[in-house]
């Protein structure tokens, strides 16, 4: 590494000889085009201490409002079970799962079916809610019902859903086929 | 008379090159205003990052000395993370610079090479590079419609190293 100090020394040194040779070339008489051409670098040359050029450019960082939600799989809830002279028990599925990002405040998660159960048939659902969050379970229907709020910058994953079936002794049976409906989950905001 | 003026002529020609040719320092393509748009993020995961690699610049040390890059950021309440990395395309014959990893760019930070061992010479000291810029955010940053966008003012400068 050479010391700054010595730059400026040298630079010096060059300064005073660029103008002695100066005063040799006017005392010559040699004409200026003979010598204004661009000099060929000298390899070793050295600079003056502090030189440097600089180059700026604007970058602009944005991020936009992420709302994202996913659910696991398909669910069967069989509801089948009952004793004599007692009505259907409700059938509880706590396997499905749920994962969501969120880099805004105050979301929320509704829920609704594509369509209404036939008349004595229900679908509750209850969220594990995300930290900070707070889960109601609800029945299901075509309009949307809060299931979580207070969503805040979150990015959470296998988070729990449960659902619970219920019939009364008036549905008739369906099979093996069963009865579908499409369970909705929306993130939105409060 | 005429040879002591040619060796005359020579020597101040020789003199004047002390006074070194500016060097450069330039964008060879993009180098305006950039915007990185953090907008994806799988369900349960962090935002994807944003990157951008369409600047490419130019630089001509030309210091006599061995000279490096370096970069510094200007950003007011910088709220998300911003990186760059000069990805060196080509350099000059006899040349063999270092590169750096990526950096982070952070409001009020000092210069941080990104680029070192430019050696002098009329063929090492010029070569080009790909600024890489990648931005990135966690959930828990928040977005811009909550904090309004960071706008950084990257400056490079070339310089003695």
């Amino acid at each position: 590494m050479v010391h700054p100090q010595r730059y400026k020394t040298v630079g010096l040194a060059a300064w005073a000889l660029s103008l002695f040779s100066a005063c040799v070339v006017a005392l010559l008489g040699l004409s200026p085009s003979a010598w204004a051409q661009t000099p060929p670098p000298l390899p070793d040359a050295i600079p003056l201490a502090g030189n440097q050029v600089s180059l700026s450019q604007t970058v602009t960082v944005r991020v936009l409002e992420i709302n994202r939600i996913a659910i696991s799989g398909d669910v069967l809830i069989p509801i089948a079970e009952a004793e004599a002279g007692t009505p259907l028990s409700p059938v509880t599925h706590s396997g499905s799962t749920y994962a969501l990002t969120v880099n805004g405040s105050d979301k929320k998660i509704v829920g609704s079916l594509d369509t209404e159960f036939p008349a004595g048939m229900e679908l509750s659902v209850e969220l594990t809610p995300p930290p900070g969050a707070t889960a109601t379970r609800r029945i299901l229907s075509s309009d949307p019902v809060d299931l979580v709020k207070g969503v805040n910058l979150i990015a959470a994953t296998n988070l729990g859903i449960t659902y619970t079936g219920h019939a009364d002794i008036t549905v008739a049976p369906t099979g093996t086929a069963g009865i579908s409906r499409r369970v909705t989950f929306t993130l939105t905001s409060n | 008379m005429s040879l002591l003026r040619y060796i005359l002529a020579v020597i101040i020609m020789g003199t004047s090159a002390t006074s070194v040719d500016a060097q450069r320092l330039e964008f060879l393509t993009g180098g305006g205003p950039i915007t990185l748009e953090i907008s994806e993020a799988p369900p349960g995961g962090e935002p994807v990052d944003a990157t951008d690699a369409g600047t490419r610049i130019f630089w001509d040390a030309n210091l006599g000395v061995p000279a490096k890059l370096v970069v510094s950021t200007m950003a007011t309440s910088q709220h998300f993370r911003l990186f760059v990395e000069l990805q060196v395309t080509s350099y000059g014959t006899g040349s063999m610079v270092d590169m750096h990893p990526e950096v982070e760019l952070v409001d009020g930070m000092f210069d941080e090479d990104i680029l070192t061992n430019i050696l002098p010479g009329s063929r090492s000291q010029q070569g080009t590079g790909l600024l890489r810029y990648r931005a990135s955010a966690r959930v828990a940053d928040g977005n811009s419609q909550t904090h309004g966008d960071d706008t950084h003012t990257v400056t490079y400068t070339l310089l003695a190293q």
